[in-house]
């Protein structure tokens, strides 16, 4: 077994709204060791990037984190601002989902990839300009000369996006956390950034979590999947069972309203209702489930272990 | 064989350039396409490939610089202020942002009025509450919604009063540019199976223009793949999602991800190049295509039929190249 190398252990997120704390995120656990993908997927409000947004220290002013997030056993949660600029970017980098917005346009690619290694490395200007370069090859820009002299407009949305990966990579990120990477982008150049992520783990990255709504993206490239709704944890499982033997009736409602290339035939079976969290202590996803029960509404659901490595949050303990 | 609807027959649209003398750019080069009455067809392509010019030109919303747009047997350039009447309460168009697309301040009773009050000024207020009341239920909304404002619906909700409000003239032609894309997945499926549903109770015809190749192959009957303004194959959607023809359909069939382990590509990390200059006389896909020829770089391929559709290819088929990403056996 490889070695542990994300710890989350009831992690919480409350944000200040005009109606009252929003539990935007609530006791969420999970585990990531080296050389995993974890894909964390959810419809909007589900708490997944607010989730991401924690372990980065990057969540919105006046908001409250409480649990624990451990990186290679040093905790992340309610460390100070400066030893967090000193983590971020070098042991966790992010990604995010426009690579537009995450440039500066003023900026040529080559110094927004050296100041990340003057900031984090003290390299010296020659020195950082030249890994700056390997690594703009190493994310496949071949012509990295001049992609080092380019500002971001003169790229296509598929080069600006390898940009922001070949920054968050500069240092060797433990954990690298990309939320949405390819959701504003073209399918084909989408599949050119999963292969991208999955070929450079290991050699360039420890672990990632993959931020997502898209089902298929996960199955593509992930080892795992935690799945969430309104803020809480569902299902938490290796792609292969969570597809194939996924137990939250939420998982399996959400992949069987999913339009399918390979199966066109199946049809497609829409879950009543919309996203949202219902007030309460019980399952967030009870209004729009088929399979609730009348606990669902006043009792949070246990956690079930249905097999190693696979959890689920449901009064359901049955096989379904 | 059922009638042809819509007819576009070699159209060019043209936009300007983004500075005075930069060259004009030629969003729509030369497409031409029918839509049969009943059908239901999607235009796939990436972004910039000039699908959503296609539906506004046939809308009239955007100005052709050559070629023509026929509605019904009539070409659009000859149609006067009567036809463009009749054109506009026959076709009907659901966009992408429904919010976007409801008017902030008018409440749903309102929205869903409004084209019967310019369209049909003999109802009286009974009969126009009784459509508005019929088509609300078939987007399965209900009376309650009738005096609420756009922003007190969810995203779902405001698309199905778009749809409702579409469909209150009883169009002949619906377009829909991609209806479901900003929606949640949960919510876009309870759309598409509305639109599936509508599609078969009501007979519509309808253009469907989407990049997400999962959608289409759900709801189309058939399909038009463009690329960079062009049309590259169309074909039943049956033939073309089983046996594509022209390289590019390939590629973009095998980039798309499939929601199960077990069938996974292993995408390839292909390297990212500037592009080139705009090609020059050659087919438009040959600084990509794994199979370009000579031939491909100095002549342009026209529409012809291979298989069951039309593609724009001088080596159709299977071919023997295994596009990136595609399926590993």
């Amino acid at each position: 077994m490889s070695e542990l190398l994300l710890e989350v252990e009831d992690l919480g997120v409350s944000l200040p709204t005009s109606s009252g704390q929003l539990h935007a995120v609530d006791s969420l656990g999970f585990s990531l060791r080296e050389g995993e993908l974890l894909g964390i997927v959810g419809e909007s409000g589900s708490g997944k990037t607010q989730t991401a947004l924690a372990l980065m220290g990057l969540t919105p002013a006046g908001s409250r984190v409480s649990g624990s997030a451990r990186l290679d056993g040093e905790e992340l949660i309610g460390r100070p601002e400066a030893e967090l600029n000193d983590l971020r970017g070098d042991r966790i980098a992010m990604v995010f989902q426009d690579p537009q917005a995450a440039l500066n346009p003023y900026l040529r690619i080559g110094v927004q990839l050296t100041e990340v290694l003057e900031q984090h490395r003290e390299l010296d200007a020659v020195t950082a300009a030249q890994r700056a370069t390997e690594m703009l090859q190493a994310v496949g820009l071949d012509d990295s000369e001049r992609c080092m002299r380019s500002y971001p407009h003169q790229l296509s949305g598929g080069m600006r996006q390898r940009v922001t990966i070949a920054i968050a990579l500069l240092c060797r990120p433990r954990l690298l956390i990309a939320d949405e990477p390819t959701t504003a982008l073209d399918v084909t150049v989408q599949a050119q950034i999963l292969g991208l992520l999955r070929v450079l783990k290991g050699s360039h990255y420890g672990a990632g979590l993959l931020i997502t709504h898209d089902l298929a993206v996960v199955a593509e490239i992930c080892d795992r999947v935690l799945v969430m709704y309104g803020g809480k944890p569902m299902e938490l499982a290796a792609v292969d069972r969570l597809f194939h033997n996924g137990h939250h009736p939420y998982t399996r409602a959400l992949l069987r309203s999913l339009p399918r290339l390979d199966r066109p035939e199946s049809g497609l079976v829409p879950i009543p209702g919309q996203p949202g969290r219902p007030t309460g202590a019980g399952c967030p996803f009870r209004p729009r489930c088929a399979e609730r029960l009348e606990q669902c509404a006043a009792v949070v659901p246990p956690r079930l272990d249905i097999a190693p490595g696979h959890l689920s949050y449901c009064h359901r303990s049955g096989p379904n | 064989m059922s009638a042809r609807l819509v007819d576009i027959r070699d159209l060019v649209v043209e936009y300007p350039g983004g500075s005075p003398r930069a060259p004009r750019v030629r969003a729509v080069a030369g497409v031409s396409l029918g839509i049969d009455e009943g059908v239901t067809l999607g235009i796939v392509g990436e972004s910039g490939s000039g699908k959503s010019t296609l539906a506004r030109a046939l809308l009239g919303l955007v100005d052709i610089q050559s070629g023509q747009v026929e509605y019904g047997g009539m070409p659009m350039a000859a149609a006067g202020r009567a036809d463009w009447r009749r054109f506009r309460r026959e076709v009907q168009v659901v966009f992408q942002d429904p919010a976007a697309s409801l008017d902030p301040r008018m409440s749903v009773a309102r929205i869903l009025a409004e084209p019967l009050l310019v369209h049909r000024p003999e109802l009286g207020a009974g009969q126009i509450r009784e459509i508005t009341l019929a088509r609300l239920g078939n987007v399965g909304l209900d009376e309650s919604h009738l005096r609420r404002l756009p922003r007190q619906l969810s995203g779902g909700e405001c698309q199905r009063v778009a749809i409702a409000r579409a469909l209150v003239l009883e169009p002949r032609l619906l377009i829909c540019d991609e209806p479901v894309s900003a929606l949640d997945i949960s919510i876009q499926a309870q759309i598409l199976a509305l639109l599936r549903e509508l599609q078969q109770r009501l007979g519509l015809t309808v253009m469907f223009i989407a990049h997400d190749l999962s959608v289409v192959r759900y709801l189309c009957k058939r399909v038009a793949v463009m690329y960079r303004g062009s049309l590259v194959e169309t074909a039943n959607a049956d033939a073309l999602f089983r046996d594509p023809q022209h390289p590019y359909t390939r590629a973009l069939l095998g980039s798309v991800p499939v929601a199960d382990p077990r069938q996974r590509r292993n995408f390839a990390a292909t390297a990212a190049t500037f592009s080139a200059a705009a090609a020059g006389s050659g087919c438009i896909y040959a600084d990509r295509c794994p199979r370009a020829q000579e031939r491909c770089r100095t002549e342009s391929p026209s529409l012809e039929r291979s298989g069951d559709g039309d593609v724009a290819c001088f080596f159709p088929g299977a071919g023997g190249d295994l596009a990136d990403g595609e399926r590993q056996r």
